[in-house]
């Protein structure tokens, strides 16, 4: 290429940096979008929040269907043992026994399967909130908050970033998250006489992971997160406040799910 | 550009020129774009570079208005090259200083404010540079843009952080009682909101939209820079093109008497071909007549320093006396028997 035209084709260059300079200043981010189902894609399982408040134990057994037939028997057996609980007992003693310790391996099975069997584990933690008691007492005691955060935790490592590009489970990821931020700020509020730093740590390091990159943008989890319940989760705050918009979205969405059975 | 500037130019000033406007494209789109905390980049809008503009404009303005004093009328540019650069410039002017205002709000006017009696300021009589190379920004113009920058960046740091104050000052003894409100425990000054500084809900991703600032800031001046020694190169070269279209003993006589330094200062820059060489022809007129004028001078002085008339005999007259003689500038002082042959 000649001297002159070379020149000729920077300057063509400098002009349409100088025009694109102006123009990328209106650029602007969209609206997240969330996934659309499939026509037919919820049929078996339409509405699945349902699922997961107290009035959801009228649609558990629509869940039979979709558990792999290995772990059918001991998700029947499960959920039935969930229904049949009176009282509200204490969370780490129900776990404790032989009914609690197969609610956890049928857990870690469900959370390997199918989308649906994720959702009815997730299920089954949520009943687990709603009918047992794990808001820490007076006098402290955590533990309880913490189990269950555990629970809540584990589903959401598996899931969480897969959840928000599902229909299916978009909602419960997002409400799952909500009630890990309740369960876990009880947890560091608990006691009269001080907070529990050490579950504030934890969840904050939980709710980092999941959301945001190691390079320090926003997950898909984050930005479906603000964009369905603005404010609630604010990672740059470096005090309990990351907790409390979760608690107080998932208390008005949950409010059965408080760790005293609603009572 | 016209086939005939490009011929008649040196292709170093026009490279330069080239570069320059491609590194103030470059800047002003580094400074145009943020990026937000979900991964995609962004617009900063264009409220402030809509402000940018302005002072850019008054600028431009101040700048003519200071030549027209100056009697050098209102320059234009002659060909495209020259067009691209006054556009880069008025662009870049433009650029830099959309990109250190804070994005909106009462502080974007305020910062404005500053930066147009600056900018107006650097173009006043006796400062002028060159309208018809657009826009200039000086050394203090350009520190104050920096600091203005380094400003912008710290609040935007602060809007990632969630503190939208520029600084938080605690106050003394309260500070430490926690049960107290914090509006009561800290003092906010230079408080903004995230909608006035442009900061997206979600935030920014501070190290990567610093990045992109600061860079764009240097192409951006960098670019500036270069294009103003450039313009003024390049309209030197039109000019030397113009007198090398005469022979070149007469064009070295010219040049001689239009020294290069003079071309600018003589408003030989930013002429058509046409008024360009009338310009030329009128100059050279006028110095020859000051030469000659001179030489009658000289032969004045070299009379009245030998007849000694009065005043010439301190030593100051004597020795200014000396200095001219001495260069031979004097004529020479006529013999007896030349005077006798004329007798």
């Amino acid at each position: 290429m000649s001297g002159d035209r070379w020149l000729q084709v920077q300057a063509v260059l400098a002009v349409a940096l100088l025009v694109l300079a102006v123009a990328v200043r209106g650029c602007e981010h969209g609206a997240p979008a969330r996934p659309q189902p499939a026509p037919g894609d919820l049929d078996e399982l339409p509405e699945p929040l349902q699922l997961l408040g107290a009035a959801g134990a009228g649609r558990m057994a629509e869940l039979d269907a979709v558990v792999a037939s290995a772990q059918r028997a001991a998700w029947v057996d499960t959920r039935a043992a969930l229904d049949r609980l009176e009282g509200c007992p204490k969370l780490l003693k129900w776990i404790a026994r032989p009914e609690g310790q197969r609610l956890e391996r049928l857990l870690t099975a469900l959370e390997t399967g199918s989308r649906q069997e994720a959702l009815g584990a997730l299920a089954l933690i949520f009943r687990v909130a709603g009918r047992t008691e794990w808001e820490p007492g007076m006098f402290g005691g955590a533990a309880g908050a913490e189990r269950l955060g555990g629970l809540l935790q584990d589903w959401l490592e598996v899931w969480a970033a897969k959840g928000v590009d599902d229909p299916l489970l978009y909602e419960p990821t997002l409400a799952a998250v909500l009630l890990y931020g309740r369960v876990m700020n009880a947890a560091f509020e608990s006691g009269l006489f001080g907070d529990s730093e050490r579950s504030l740590e934890r969840a904050r390091a939980c709710l980092a992971r999941l959301c945001t990159t190691p390079g320090g943008l926003r997950t898909p989890l984050a930005i479906a997160l603000e964009d369905r319940y603005p404010g609630a989760l604010d990672l740059a705050l470096e005090d309990e406040g990351i907790l409390e918009g979760l608690a107080d979205e998932a208390a008005l969405l949950f409010p059965d799910h408080d760790g005293e059975c609603g009572e | 550009m016209s086939a005939g500037a490009s011929r008649r130019t040196d292709d170093g000033a026009a490279r330069r020129l080239v570069l320059a406007c491609l590194l103030i494209g470059a800047g002003g789109l580094l400074l145009g774009l943020q990026r937000h905390a979900d991964g995609p980049l962004i617009g900063t809008g264009f409220a402030a570079l809509g402000m940018g503009t302005f002072v850019a404009l008054v600028a431009l303005l101040a700048n003519a208005t200071a030549e027209v004093r100056a009697g050098h009328g209102i320059t234009m540019p002659r060909d495209g090259l020259a067009l691209l650069s006054v556009g880069a410039g008025f662009c870049g002017s433009a650029f830099l200083v959309a990109g250190v205002l804070v994005p909106g709000g009462p502080w974007m006017f305020a910062e404005a404010l500053v930066l147009l009696v600056v900018f107006a300021r650097s173009s006043a009589p006796g400062t002028a540079s060159d309208a018809g190379d657009g826009p200039r920004v000086g050394r203090g113009t350009l520190l104050l843009l920096g600091a203005m920058l380094l400003f912008r960046l710290w609040v935007t740091y602060q809007g990632c952080q969630r503190e939208w104050a520029a600084v938080q000052v605690d106050v003394p003894l309260l500070s430490g009682m926690e049960w107290l409100p914090d509006s009561l425990r800290s003092v906010s000054l230079i408080e903004f909101t995230a909608a006035e500084f442009g900061i997206p809900e979600s935030g920014l991703v501070f190290s990567h939209t610093m990045t992109l600032w600061a860079l764009g800031f240097a192409l951006a001046a960098g670019g500036m820079w270069l294009r103003q020694r450039s313009s003024w190169e390049y309209e030197n070269d039109r000019v030397h093109a113009t007198i090398s279209e005469l022979p070149p003993a007469l064009a070295s006589l010219v040049e001689r008497l239009i020294p290069e330094e003079d071309w600018r200062r003589e408003g030989l820059h930013h002429l058509s071909d046409r008024q360009r060489r009338k310009r030329i022809s009128a100059m050279t007129e006028e110095r020859v007549r000051r030469q000659l004028e001179l030489r009658e001078a000289f032969r004045a002085a070299a009379g009245a320093g030998r007849a000694g008339e009065t005043g010439t005999e301190t030593e100051f007259a004597r020795d200014v006396f000396g200095a001219i003689e001495r260069q031979g500038a004097l004529p020479a002082a006529r013999t007896r028997e030349e005077r006798g042959e004329e007798t």
